[in-house]
């Protein structure tokens, strides 16, 4: 039972994390790479702080480990966004490889070994212990950070966003600070995957490197691929799907050895599948519809 | 026509442009380029393909810096601004190409005329600007229903035609808070009835108080729908002044003619 509680408690952290990635690419159409890199360092900026504050604030380190996310993609972001095209992946990609290597030999990061015996989720004297406490607090900041992500989308802020997406310079024309907005979904997203992965941390208990590494970056990329990029409900679906294949695998009775080599096997296949069949994923991006005014004078 | 030329002197300076200057890798695109796009009337600029005149729009609105001169706006050089702060400034632009945001609703379209560029704000006033979001819907359901595209309010944009494109990217245009609109070529690809449709719009957004400078190969077009002509070739002014008179100088209709004909003569 707990086995299938913890599950879930992952497929909402990776949502979490696919969310964030629906925000850069799907909706502003910037390709990075480096998602796993920004859930790592939201993973060790809590890791790391929440001991020298005290067990009562996990909270600080949470958003601590975010806004750590957020400052790096934001020098990141003034580097690398003023360059049209696809620069901005060749950057990422090397700051998710440089990130694998600061996090094996940084001092304070416990290289192979990682880190160990982090709080639990929690606020003050409360923790979630129980897993089935801390399943309904990750899906309590799901279905938040889903709302939140979904009021950005559906305001100009996110019409403007997805213009970017469309063409630069016809956004340009309408007055938009094209490298500003492309900034702030940069920043904002990297932030909400330091959310995550500090919230992974407080979950988990213990991280070390792998958690964070270039095939979670691509496990990124195919999550929000199958589910749909362009969609925030696909980012969950295809956490879902993506997160349990492993299990899926393993309850075949296949040897553990190979479940990891056959899941890589199995995301390729599906990722060709989908972009073959339905490039747009399980979940559709959904258009705000808009009501007519009701005034008769505008009904025809 | 001597109706608009008095209107013409009333009408304050515009846009002026001063010994502009441009080259691409070495070759001039713009040269020594001085002209005035007056407040209050239709100029229009014309001239053969590599004259210069979309090098013009680009250097307005800020896509490229001049390499010399000045583009004066209201007594402000704005050479050398970003695009949206030449737009902040009032002066907005359409390109040669649709430009649709195709994956984005027809009326989403319009509205990011009227809020593109306040739309950052959502960030830290997000009450503020969510008032003035909403404020343009029943806008664009009113200019909708204007083109005639209402029924196609919610349907995506890429999905229009060809001629509803073009409507679609002149909307955009009236959704704007500018006063100065800048047309890049918007007959381009219209047959005849199109093209009455559509200079129609452009005199509805005179209407709505803009001042428009249209870049247009369509002489007909020019002479139906402009008070003044910039003739333009070899990246220079060679003439302006009210369209009647620019339209009627033999020695450039040659030089129009002559240079297309060469360009059109390779092998």
């Amino acid at each position: 039972m707990s086995f299938y509680v913890s599950v879930i408690s992952y497929v909402g952290i990776y949502g979490i994390l696919a969310m964030s990635f629906t925000l850069v690419h799907g909706t502003a159409g910037m390709f990075t790479v480096a998602h796993a890199a920004f859930f790592g360092i939201g993973a060790y900026g809590t890791a790391l702080l929440t001991p020298l504050l005290g067990p009562g604030f996990v909270p600080v380190g949470i958003v601590a480990g975010s806004l750590l996310a957020a400052a790096f993609a934001a020098i990141i972001g003034l580097a690398a966004l003023r360059e049209r095209g696809q620069y901005l992946m060749l950057v990422t990609f090397s700051v998710q490889i440089i990130f694998s290597v600061a996090a094996l030999n940084l001092p304070f990061t416990g290289g192979d070994n990682g880190i160990g015996g982090i709080a639990p989720l929690g606020i003050g004297g409360l923790t979630a212990k129980h897993p089935i406490a801390a399943m309904v607090v990750v899906l309590a900041l799901v279905v938040a950070i889903y709302f939140l992500l979904r009021y950005i989308e559906r305001s100009s802020l996110g019409r403007l966003l997805r213009a970017i997406r469309e063409d630069e310079y016809a956004a340009e024309a309408l007055g938009a600070d094209v490298f500003a907005a492309k900034m702030f979904a940069f920043v904002a997203s990297a932030g909400l995957a330091g959310f995550a992965g500090a919230v992974f941390a407080h979950h988990a208990s213990y991280i070390n490197p792998v958690s964070f590494s270039f095939e979670v970056a691509i496990l990124i990329v195919t999550i929000s691929v199958l589910g749909g990029q362009y969609s925030l409900l696909g980012a969950i679906v295809g956490a879902l799907v993506v997160v349990w294949l492993p299990y899926v695998i393993d309850f075949l009775g296949i040897e553990s050895v190979k479940v990891s080599a056959i899941t890589q096997l199995i995301y390729g296949l599906v990722l060709i599948f989908v972009l073959f069949i339905r490039p747009s994923g399980m979940v559709p991006e959904q258009l705000r519809g808009f009501h007519p005014p009701a005034q008769p004078g505008a009904e025809r | 026509m001597a109706q608009a030329a008095s209107a013409m002197e009333a009408a304050s300076s515009g846009i002026s442009l001063i010994g502009v200057a441009k080259s691409f890798g070495g070759v001039a695109a713009v040269r020594d380029c001085t002209a005035e796009i007056p407040f209050g009337c239709i100029t229009g600029i014309v001239g053969p393909n590599g004259a210069g005149k979309s090098t013009v729009f680009n250097l307005i609105c800020g896509f490229v810096a001049p390499d010399a001169g000045r583009i004066v706006y209201r007594g402000e050089n704005i050479a050398g601004l970003s695009p949206p702060q030449v737009f902040r400034r009032g002066i907005a632009r359409s390109f040669q190409g649709v430009r649709t945001l195709r994956n984005l609703s027809v009326l989403e379209n319009l509205l990011l005329g009227a809020t593109a560029a306040k739309a950052l704000s959502r960030v830290w006033l997000p009450f503020v600007t969510r008032k003035a979001d909403e404020a343009a819907v029943p806008k664009a359901w009113q200019l909708l229903d204007e083109l005639g595209l209402t029924e196609a309010a919610n349907r995506l944009a890429g999905s229009l035609s060809y001629a509803e494109q073009k409507l679609l990217a002149i909307g955009r245009l009236m959704m704007a808070d500018v006063d100065m609109v800048l047309l890049d070529e918007p007959l381009g690809g219209l047959d005849p009835n199109g093209i009455d449709g559509f200079i129609a719009r452009i005199h509805s957004l005179v209407e709505r108080g803009r001042t428009v400078c249209v870049v247009e190969h369509n002489l007909n077009a020019v002479r139906r729908m402009t008070d003044r002509v910039i003739f333009m070739a070899d990246g220079t002014v060679q003439a302006s002044g009210t369209t009647g008179e620019v339209l009627a100088r033999e020695d450039l209709a040659r030089l129009y003619l002559g240079v297309t004909a060469a360009k059109g003569s390779h092998p």
